[in-house]
């Protein structure tokens, strides 16, 4: 299994990310103790930790993502796909069947330039019940594109799930 | 060719010194209802004068333009008219909220049955220290701005948006705009920059108190934008700002304005810097007047606006009297304008 690990804080799976999105990787990894897979088995991963997880699942490897969550049951509690791709849809509703399976709540972020972010709505039939991110100035490269954007969304989705909307960052000044 | 009358929300009554920001202590608790009670008059006759739309712009501390929320004047302007189209000319993005802007503007397009047309500015360097905005970063605000609020009006299921200077985790307007997809957007056509940008993005554009050659130059510019993107704008694209002194004859008009600039000329240092790129107080002066004359003379001048692309002409009328103004303007243009297609 080729893992790269960062960071700490609770266990965050990365699976799809490419060397452009290091940046973005390192961001979360600020918050997270985050572990980056090419290849392998995720399951095993994500029952060796023990606790609950999130996962993260960019371009192509959104199919793989869902996957990781629904055998991961209860222990994966946030599911984030990043422009997601190639995911196989049911023809008559729009929906993932792999999505009707996970426990986890589930984010799509999407870049604005990207031909896929056109209608946002689709992705709300694909994947019931998630929150859909868009991501301004960002094209299907969304980490590489914004980074930081990337590590807000995404970090704070994984970190409060629907209650995300909720600012934890303070007004006031010193 | 269309007409829009400018209305200001000016304040009516007399201010010892302008400036900007101006003393609120100046301001008549008493004249300032009055002022409004004016500005609404003015629009409901511009409407039974032949106008085709009216406009309202945002401007901030400063008695020449009282509408620091132009939807506010707006919706009340939509329930004391039932034709003209309402030009919001601002908002000014770098100082509001995108979707509650949004949200403001979908309600105001409902109460005026869809009549509501926006321009989304960036505002002018006073405007900007008006809640301590960065003037450095007001053109990519005002970009991101106005995608933010197309996509709050055009998408159909609620969303999250992480902007480079607005983030919102939850956005779903309701009510929808009456008009489908959404209001007519209008961006800033007076940088080269900024007609490619509108070009580029399917936008109409505003150019304010430019020569008609300038005005070519930008329209084409913005034009070849358009293209560019695969669309083709038409002269109900193209909006053109400026201000006017009308007289029955030339010789009344210069004389409306020899008794303008001398009044400006007495007037308290600071005079009019409320006004620049969103309108300004159309009677702190005659140096910044594009329509000068009687009749013949400012309608040949419309006309050569409308050989350069204009297609809706935006005037605030400056001296001799707004109500003199408007029915002069009504009755020795609204139809010859109307031709011009």
């Amino acid at each position: 299994m080729a893992a790269i690990e960062a960071g700490t804080g609770r266990p965050v799976l990365v699976l799809g990310a490419g060397p452009g999105d290091a940046a973005g990787l390192a961001a979360l990894a600020a918050r997270f103790s985050i572990c980056r897979l090419e290849a392998g088995d995720a399951a095993a991963w994500i029952a060796a930790q023990g606790e609950p997880v999130g996962i993260v699942g960019v371009g192509e490897a959104a199919t793989w993502a869902l996957e990781a969550a629904a055998a991961a049951g209860e222990q994966a509690k946030a599911l984030v796909l990043v422009s997601p791709a190639g995911l196989a849809l049911d023809p008559e509703t729009g929906a993932s069947p792999l999505a009707l399976e996970i426990r986890a709540a589930r984010c799509v972020l999407i870049g604005d330039r990207d031909p896929a972010a056109a209608p946002l709505a689709a992705w709300r039939r694909a994947l019931p019940r998630c929150h859909v991110v868009l991501v301004y100035d960002a094209a299907a490269a969304l980490i590489a594109d914004r980074p930081d954007a990337f590590a807000s969304a995404a970090g704070d989705f994984l970190d409060r799930q629907e209650r995300f909307a909720f600012m934890t960052e303070s007004l006031a000044r010193a | 060719m269309k007409t829009c009358y400018l209305g200001t929300g000016g304040y009516v009554g007399q201010v010892a010194a302008r400036g900007w920001p101006t003393p609120p202590e100046l301001c008549s608790r008493e004249e300032a209802v009055r002022s409004m009670d004016t500005a609404i008059r003015n629009y409901r006759l511009a409407e039974e004068v032949g106008f085709d739309w009216v406009s309202i712009s945002e401007h901030h501390y400063s008695p020449g333009l009282m509408t620091p929320n132009p939807g506010i004047l707006a919706a009340a302007v939509s329930q004391q008219t039932s034709r003209v189209k309402i030009a919001l000319l601002g908002p000014l993005a770098p100082l509001i909220n995108p979707v509650r802007a949004a949200e403001e503007i979908a309600m105001l397009d409902a109460l005026s049955h869809g009549r509501v047309v926006v321009l989304i500015l960036k505002g002018t360097p006073n405007e900007h220290a008006t809640y301590g905005t960065n003037p450095a970063e007001t053109r990519e605000i005002t970009q991101e701005c106005v995608q933010l609020i197309r996509r709050a009006w055009t998408e159909p299921q609620p969303f999250a948006w992480e902007g480079r200077y607005f983030r919102f985790r939850t956005v779903s307007v309701w009510p929808r705009t009456a008009q489908d997809p959404h209001p007519p957007i209008f961006y800033s056509g007076n940088s080269d920059e900024s007609a490619e940008f509108a070009g580029r993005h399917g936008l109409s554009i505003a150019i304010g108190f430019a020569p008609p050659p300038k005005v070519k130059q930008q329209v084409d510019l913005y034009k070849a934008a358009a293209r560019a993107a695969g669309w083709e704008p038409t002269h109900d694209n193209v909006l053109y700002r400026g201000r006017m002194i009308l007289g029955e004859t030339d010789s009344a008009a210069e004389e409306i304005a020899n008794r303008m600039g001398a009044r400006a000329g007495a007037a308290a240092p600071g005079a009019g810097q409320g006004g620049g790129q969103g309108g300004g107080d159309p009677t702190a002066g005659v140096a910044g007047v594009q329509f000068l004359g009687g009749p013949d003379k400012v309608l040949a001048k419309a006309r050569e606006l409308h050989d350069a692309g204009v297609g809706i002409l935006d005037v605030a009328v400056a001296g001799g009297g707004v109500s003199r103004s408007l029915q002069l303007f009504g009755r020795a243009f609204a139809p010859a304008l109307a031709e011009l297609v």
